[in-house]
């Protein structure tokens, strides 16, 4: 049998290693992946937590939680997309024309 | 140690290592395979906690959807983009600090508190979460295909926009 | 899998074996994967020869109809010593790893996807709850397989191909999940064993022929999404080989390009037989009563002899034209469905 705590174990170290890819990396596809691994650190989280305390309400979050995944990476690319039209390039560094 | 418990290491062994992969890979069509390695591994952790219907929509939306969404996007840059840059130093060493501590107060987190326990998975996902869609949370299922259609627009817009820029 | 685990230990101690009871339902478990394996390459072995002669009697080809004497029933076998004979070569400006690597999510898919079809009451691997879900989460991971091998190739052909698969896949795949639901409405069950025990009773009984017919539409766009999910003619682009060479699979030589090949035959293999299990009434026959997996396999082979049919005398169409139908016709029309099976259902 496997503990709640291992589980969210598993779900935190994802957690930070997705917030590191997003801190360190530059390439805004890179980014990206690094939010979906957060997301998906989050929905071990939110399944562990269905099945310790029973019933499925955890679980239709999580159903939630991807539905909007999906969504944001349709959003984030078209911007991508967008913005290496506009500024050859997808390095999030270089997006500065807001600095002034 | 019986075979649940192999599998889990096996399985969370793949969920951390394509986040390393990925972390550490420099040509940005191998991450997302590395991506898609972690992703299976979540969804082998939904299986073993007895959530084969999510299970089976991650691997649906994930590798159908933001995976190949995510090569479509790589392909649609040029190839200058297709490799990561190199970061500076003082980069790295900042977002390691950062993620180490949150990783380390999020494990303290998961190792002090008392979690309740003794709860009945439920045996049938896919009838309960659909009558759960249905019933108490209806509201945020609507809102949910309102957000999608949302998206849909909003991108066909915005693709729009990209090809008046091109002309 | 569960009657082959009860029925394997009188095998082995009539065989004279010890064999520890923790590893029965191991041995069981490789013995099903190794059964599937073997009928997965089977079938495709015959498919490729049922496909060269048909299109040889279609289309007047004369080797297929005659290598070997009678049948021409050596078609398959040659090209498959062939195949294995060749030297697997790998492009030099390839990327390696993803270039060795992309065959196998594609055979990978299709086979696991086989875990789920009931051949008969009895005669399958496991009957899962989510079913038909499983089968199409699965089928996905084909499609990734097939960019991964156009993107690894470093080919404008290869490239292409994966392209206009990807294309095709957003595509086809809203239609074809929602050409399930009606199903699903009527047996008020994503397992396919429940599924197919709500069609008993005869031809009448059938999902297809069921009135008010809603079933009957989906049925047919489940076909056409599944062609298009096979990337068989019409919907062929990935590889279409007046245009792209040989598409995703331009650079692929020897044992790797026939992964590619045996994962296509497998697929209309699975197609079909989803298929003929969601709406044809699986293994129950047309007259009440008679229940085999003869009348299974008869109605995928017919939906099979369709497929290549379709492939020998239909031209290909545009990748527009792929993007225009599955969103603007099928969609509109299966999402009908949906509805009006819904209706139906409750007001009945």
């Amino acid at each position: 049998m496997i503990t709640l705590q291992e589980y969210l174990t598993v779900a935190a170290l994802l957690f930070s290693l997705g917030l590191l890819i997003v801190l360190f990396r530059n390439n805004a596809i890179s980014i990206l992946m690094g939010i979906e691994l957060m997301l998906n650190a989050a929905n071990i989280n939110f399944v562990a937590f269905s099945q310790s305390l029973g019933g499925l309400a955890g679980q239709v979050f999580a159903l939630f939680v991807i539905v909007a995944a999906a969504a944001e990476a349709a959003v984030a690319i078209a911007i991508i997309v967008l913005m290496y039209q506009n500024l050859g390039t997808t390095d999030v560094e270089k997006a500065k024309n807001l600095n002034g | 140690m019986g075979v649940e418990k192999i599998a889990f290491y096996i399985l969370s062994a793949l969920t951390l290592g394509g986040g390393v992969a990925i972390l550490f890979s420099v040509r940005l069509m191998r991450s997302v395979v590395y991506l898609l390695v972690s992703l299976f591994g979540v969804a082998g952790l939904f299986i073993l906690m007895g959530a084969d219907f999510l299970a089976a929509l991650q691997v649906l939306i994930y590798v159908g959807g933001i995976t190949v969404l995510l090569v479509f996007g790589l392909m649609l840059t040029g190839p200058s983009q297709f490799q990561n840059q190199e970061e500076n130093r003082l980069k790295a060493i900042t977002s390691g600090v950062c993620s180490v501590a949150i990783a380390i107060v999020l494990l303290l987190i998961v190792r002090k508190t008392q979690w309740p326990t003794g709860g009945v998975a439920a045996s049938e996902t896919a009838g309960g979460i659909g009558r759960l869609l249905l019933t108490q949370n209806v509201f945020a299922f609507e809102i949910a295909s309102v957000l999608l259609l949302v998206v849909l627009v909003g991108v066909a817009l915005f693709m729009r926009l990209a090809r008046s820029n091109r002309s | 899998m569960n009657e082959l685990a009860n029925f394997l230990p009188t095998v082995l101690s009539r065989s004279g074996l010890t064999v520890p009871s923790a590893l029965i339902p191991v041995l069981a478990m490789f013995l099903c994967a190794s059964i599937m394996a073997a009928f997965m390459g089977l079938s495709a072995a015959v498919l490729v020869w049922a496909e060269r002669k048909l299109a040889g009697h279609f289309q007047c080809r004369l080797g297929p109809v005659y290598v070997g004497g009678k049948f021409g029933w050596l078609q398959s076998i040659a090209d498959g010593i062939k195949l294995l004979l060749k030297e697997d070569i790998i492009p030099d400006q390839a990327d390696r790893p993803l270039f060795r690597l992309a065959p196998y999510p594609v055979v990978i898919g299709v086979l696991l996807a086989f875990i789920a079809v009931p051949f008969s009451e009895k005669l399958m691997v496991t009957d899962f709850n989510i079913g038909v879900f499983f089968i199409l989460a699965v089928l996905t991971v084909e499609v990734f397989g097939v960019i991964l091998a156009g993107w690894a190739s470093n080919n404008k052909w290869a490239l292409l191909g994966a392209m206009r698969a990807a294309v095709q896949m957003v595509s086809y795949e809203i239609p074809m999940g929602l050409a399930i639901l009606p199903v699903v409405v009527m047996a008020q069950s994503l397992s396919l064993k429940t599924i197919v025990a709500a069609q008993s009773g005869g031809a009448l009984h059938w999902f297809v022929f069921q009135p008010p017919f809603f079933m009957a539409v989906s049925f047919l766009i489940f076909f056409i999404a599944g062609l298009a999910s096979l990337k068989r003619a019409p919907f062929d682009l990935p590889e279409a080989e007046s245009e792209l060479t040989a598409g995703f699979h331009t650079e692929y030589s020897g044992m790797r390009f026939s992964f590619f090949f045996m994962a296509e035959y497998a697929g209309m293999l699975l197609v079909s037989a989803v298929a003929s299990a969601l709406y044809l009434g699986g293994w129950h026959g047309i007259l009440p009563g008679q229940e085999s997996v003869w009348w299974f396999l008869a109605k995928t082979g017919f939906l099979i002899f369709v497929m290549i049919w379709i492939r020998w005398t239909l031209p290909r169409l545009r990748i527009d034209q792929i993007v225009y139908v599955g969103w603007k016709v099928l969609t509109p029309f299966v999402l009908a469905c949906v509805v009006g099976q819904s209706l139906w259902a409750t007001l009945r």
